[in-house]
């Protein structure tokens, strides 16, 4: 895939009584945004999808604007290419494993490019291993397995970006710890710029190299794990990094 | 407090109940207790009676894949929109429901008729529909399409608005979201909704009566055919109306069958 090495957002917005104003850059690869109950994680990725609106910003990924307030662009969201996964996956109740991925691939292309969508979806499945899933119901497939699907599903139009809102959330402690190494070492592979929301601990450190924090509509730190560990720049981050660390 | 009082009082609210039922239930019993199968045949047999049932069956289809046509999209933008002015129309749209039949009959006559408010403005007088099957048609579609509406709207507000997200982050058309995704996802409150606005067209009677008259054959409809019959022969009344009540219980039973799966079909996939 040849992605973009970067996904710039800089925005500010009122979400109900909540103030978001969000500067931040991705690399080619996973940076992990944590914060409070009500920071405004999950309203940040609605504001970068498009579907809330924003007072002035800014957004690029690679060399494509897609929003810019000054210059008058606000592409919609089915412009945007992004490639995003909701907490509970989204899945289509009504399609199988194969037919969510061919939703995605026929919603993105021609009609005259759809013979090569079965071969991209057959791809799909064999990389995340679901090949033996395909022609299954949404509703028969474990956590794990609803998840990679999304993933493979996203990742199917070629998103230039990829947006994760607690991508493990709706697992239960042994499944999430299986899927988080999956997860992790899959995401590195992508070299695609990515924003993994997460409340939990050992997703933000296990899942990206760089981690933002955001409180009450700012980023308060940004930097490494062992950034935070070493000098956390409040006092949510400390006891953020607390609930990581075993019992004393 | 002893067992004999807790029965008693248990007792009290079961008997209170069922005294309801039983009035709701015992005249429709009647329409099939107090007759005999060759006094239902015979009933069947009146020359008003085919015709009618032909119309009721044509007019009624035809209504329904009108309210369908139009209702389906109506109830999405409903659904999805937040402003005012679309709530504002949904009251208006829902009004029909509530209004009498025969106010229903005079609105469209003031509308529609010879003298109507748009005749002569949007179309010639000799296009006035009144009084024609097409006003039979029309009457249909003004009290039967607020309920498909309404239903329609409910089972398309509970799509889980991240499934509508994520289709357009792939690049979904509104089209193509409201084709392969909402209208599969809202499919068993479709159908129900579809049936309850069956039901009411199969039934209408006072709009029908005002706006298109009682003309055999051309708009005397199955109600309307009950109404002469009575004035003929009850048994004609009577069979008729059993031919009503079987359909409507078919009909309800579908409604009951398709809103029993609505939630799974609708819901997220946590």
């Amino acid at each position: 895939m040849n992605a973009p090495l970067a996904l710039q957002v800089n925005i500010k917005a009122r979400v109900g009584r909540l103030v978001l104003e969000v500067e931040l850059e991705t690399g080619p690869g996973p940076l992990i945004i944590i914060g409070p109950n009500g920071s405004g994680k999950t309203s940040l990725l609605s504001l970068i999808l498009g579907v809330l609106p924003v007072e002035s910003g800014y957004l690029q990924i690679g060399q494509n604007v897609i929003l810019d307030t000054e210059r008058g662009i606000d592409k919609p969201l089915e412009h945007r290419q992004l490639g995003y996964v909701p907490q509970d996956y989204a899945l289509f109740p009504h399609l199988t494993v194969r037919e969510n991925i061919a939703f995605a691939i026929a919603s993105s292309k021609p009609q005259s490019m759809l013979p090569s969508s079965a071969q991209r979806v057959t791809e799909l499945l064999s990389e995340l291993s679901l090949s033996a899933r395909g022609g299954q119901r949404i509703q028969t497939l474990s956590g794990g397995e609803k998840q990679r699907v999304a993933l493979a599903r996203a990742l199917s139009v070629s998103p230039h970006a990829l947006l994760l809102d607690e991508p493990l959330s709706a697992l239960d402690v042994h499944s999430r710890r299986e899927v988080r190494g999956f997860l992790a070492e899959y995401l590195q592979r992508l070299e695609l710029p990515t924003l993994v929301v997460t409340h939990d601990a050992a997703d933000a450190q296990q899942l990206g190299d760089r981690i933002a924090v955001l409180e009450d509509g700012r980023i308060t730190q940004c930097g490494a794990w062992g950034e935070l560990v070493a000098r956390p720049a409040t006092r949510f981050v400390e006891e953020f990094i607390s609930s990581a660390m075993p019992p004393s | 407090m002893s067992v004999l009082r807790l029965r008693a009082e248990r007792w009290v609210l079961v008997v209170t109940g069922c005294a309801l039922a039983a009035f709701l239930i015992l005249p429709l019993l009647a329409l099939f207790a107090t007759t005999t199968i060759p006094d239902f045949a015979t009933g069947l047999g009146y020359s008003l009676v085919w015709p009618a049932l032909r119309l009721s069956l044509l007019t009624t289809l035809t209504s329904l894949g009108l309210v369908l046509l139009f209702g389906t999209p109506l109830a999405w933008v409903l659904a999805r929109a937040q402003s005012r002015l679309v709530r504002a129309i949904e009251t208006a749209v829902q009004l029909p429901i509530v209004i009498p039949p025969a106010v229903a009959g005079v609105a469209l006559l003031l509308a529609f008729g010879r003298r109507g408010m748009l005749t002569g403005r949007l179309y010639p007088q000799s296009w006035a529909a009144a009084f024609s099957t097409t006003a039979v048609v029309m009457a249909e579609v003004f009290v039967s399409a607020p309920f498909f509406v309404q239903a329609a709207t409910s089972a398309f507000r509970r799509i889980d608005e991240r499934l509508v997200i994520v289709a357009r982050s792939f690049g979904a058309t509104p089209l193509r979201v409201f084709f392969r995704l909402a209208l599969p996802l809202a499919a068993p409150g479709l159908i129900a909704g579809a049936a309850m606005s069956w039901a009411r067209a199969l039934g209408e009677f006072g709009a029908t009566l005002m706006f298109a008259g009682n003309l055999e054959g051309q708009t005397q409809t199955l109600p309307l055919a009950i109404y002469t019959a009575l004035e003929i022969d009850l048994r004609a009344a009577q069979a008729i109306s059993i031919v009503l009540v079987i359909v409507a219980f078919v009909l309800l039973l579908t409604v009951r069958a398709a809103l029993s799966r609505a939630p799974k079909a609708g819901g997220p996939t946590p």
